[in-house]
């Protein structure tokens, strides 16, 4: 579902149905012939956002659960944490229009176990390897966006310290 | 490991907090070029070295599974769905048995002995190629995304072989790797 240009924000319909397919990705992978709904029709999807993200009609509950679900995804099925950064966190937020979520999901990815870790591998392996998808101004601005949601939730010294550690690594990549 | 550049104690400045002293004025992205780092050749001598090119190979293998995926249509979610498949079926839960057969850590890739890795490699990208030559007409993006989940299941039956013939490359070094696997193996499902 490309629901959106570059650079153009998910109209509610479309933020619904993409939180649709996140929350079905887990029963996709167990068994591909799993009845593929839609989010209005699927009661049993509809019932697990009501339950924990509230009110169906409201947009902020649909952002929330689309935050949610995306960083759980992202955490369980892309364990390459190069690509982690450059595809999910990067290319395709802004590929397919939901680059104004990418501060919620990056905010609930790092409450998960070991989320931290897993953004600053995968930063430290997009500078150990280079780059595949995307920019340096892309990467600079994700590092600058991790700082700031790691402040919110006052993991900032943890982040600048794993950042640090880098150092060393990213300044023998330039030499 | 601390930053050398800074005196003994020091603690370092939280990075990009500001438009001024950006890791790129610092020269820490490398190439001014966007493109990927090629591996290098590897050097016997050094174990690092060895390491990176078997790192690239990875991540290289990882960048064309996407770029196939996505070449076949596949959007976030359906590459999710496809690599997900791929290592809850295979690689995950069967590499997680390799690791654990030379007792290794997980995901403690370049730690395997150097023939398993290779093997290890070559199947990813056989799994990878699997997928790639899947072709797809114009079909609804669930559509799409179901076949490739599909496609991935028996491109981890390829992967569980490998990871067979990576455990016996390793305990029989002298045996012809021809010979078929036994039934009851427990990857050879």
């Amino acid at each position: 579902m490309k629901s959106a240009a570059k650079g153009k924000t998910m109209k509610l319909a479309a933020l619904k149905e993409r939180t649709y397919q996140t929350w079905l990705i887990d029963y996709l992978i167990d068994d591909p012939e799993t009845p593929v709904q839609t989010a209005a029709t699927d009661l049993a999807f509809k019932s697990v956002v009501r339950d924990r993200f509230g009110d169906l009609r409201r947009k902020s509950t649909w952002a929330a659960a689309f935050a949610s679900l995306m960083a759980k995804s992202m955490y369980n099925h892309f364990d390459e944490r190069h690509f982690l950064i450059e595809h999910n966190f990067i290319e395709f937020p802004q590929e397919y229009g939901y680059n104004e979520y990418v501060p919620q999901i990056l905010e609930q990815f790092l409450r998960l176990k070991d989320g931290m870790v897993y953004i600053v591998s995968g930063l430290q392996s997009v500078l150990r390897h280079g780059l595949y998808e995307t920019t340096k101004p892309a990467v600079l601005n994700f590092v600058k966006l991790g700082y700031q949601v790691a402040k919110r939730l006052e993991l900032e010294q943890a982040f600048s310290n794993a950042m640090a550690e880098s150092l060393p690594l990213l300044t023998a990549s330039a030499a | 490991m601390s930053d050398p550049n800074l005196p003994e104690g020091t603690t370092p400045e939280p990075l990009l907090t500001t438009e001024e002293g950006t890791p790129e004025q610092l020269g820490l992205f490398g190439s001014e070029s966007n493109a990927p780092i090629q591996p290098t050749r590897r050097s016997r001598s050094r174990q690092a070295a060895i390491q990176t090119e078997f790192d690239s190979q990875r991540l290289d293998s990882y960048k064309s599974l996407v770029a196939a995926l996505r070449a076949k249509k596949a959007d976030p979610q359906g590459i999710a769905i496809a690599i997900g498949t791929i290592y809850k079926a295979g690689f995950g839960k069967a590499t997680t048995e390799l690791y654990t057969y030379f007792n290794l850590t997980t995901n403690s890739r370049a730690a395997l002995p150097e023939k398993v890795l290779k093997i290890l490699i070559v199947y990813e990208l056989a799994a990878q190629r699997r997928v790639d030559r899947h072709l797809l007409q114009s079909q609804a993006q669930t559509d799409i995304n179901r076949e490739l989940a599909q496609q991935c299941r028996i491109a981890t039956t390829i992967m569980r072989r490998a990871l067979y013939w990576a455990e016996r490359a390793e305990r029989l070094e002298s045996t012809s790797l021809l010979a078929e696997p036994h039934a009851d193996y427990p990857l050879n499902s």
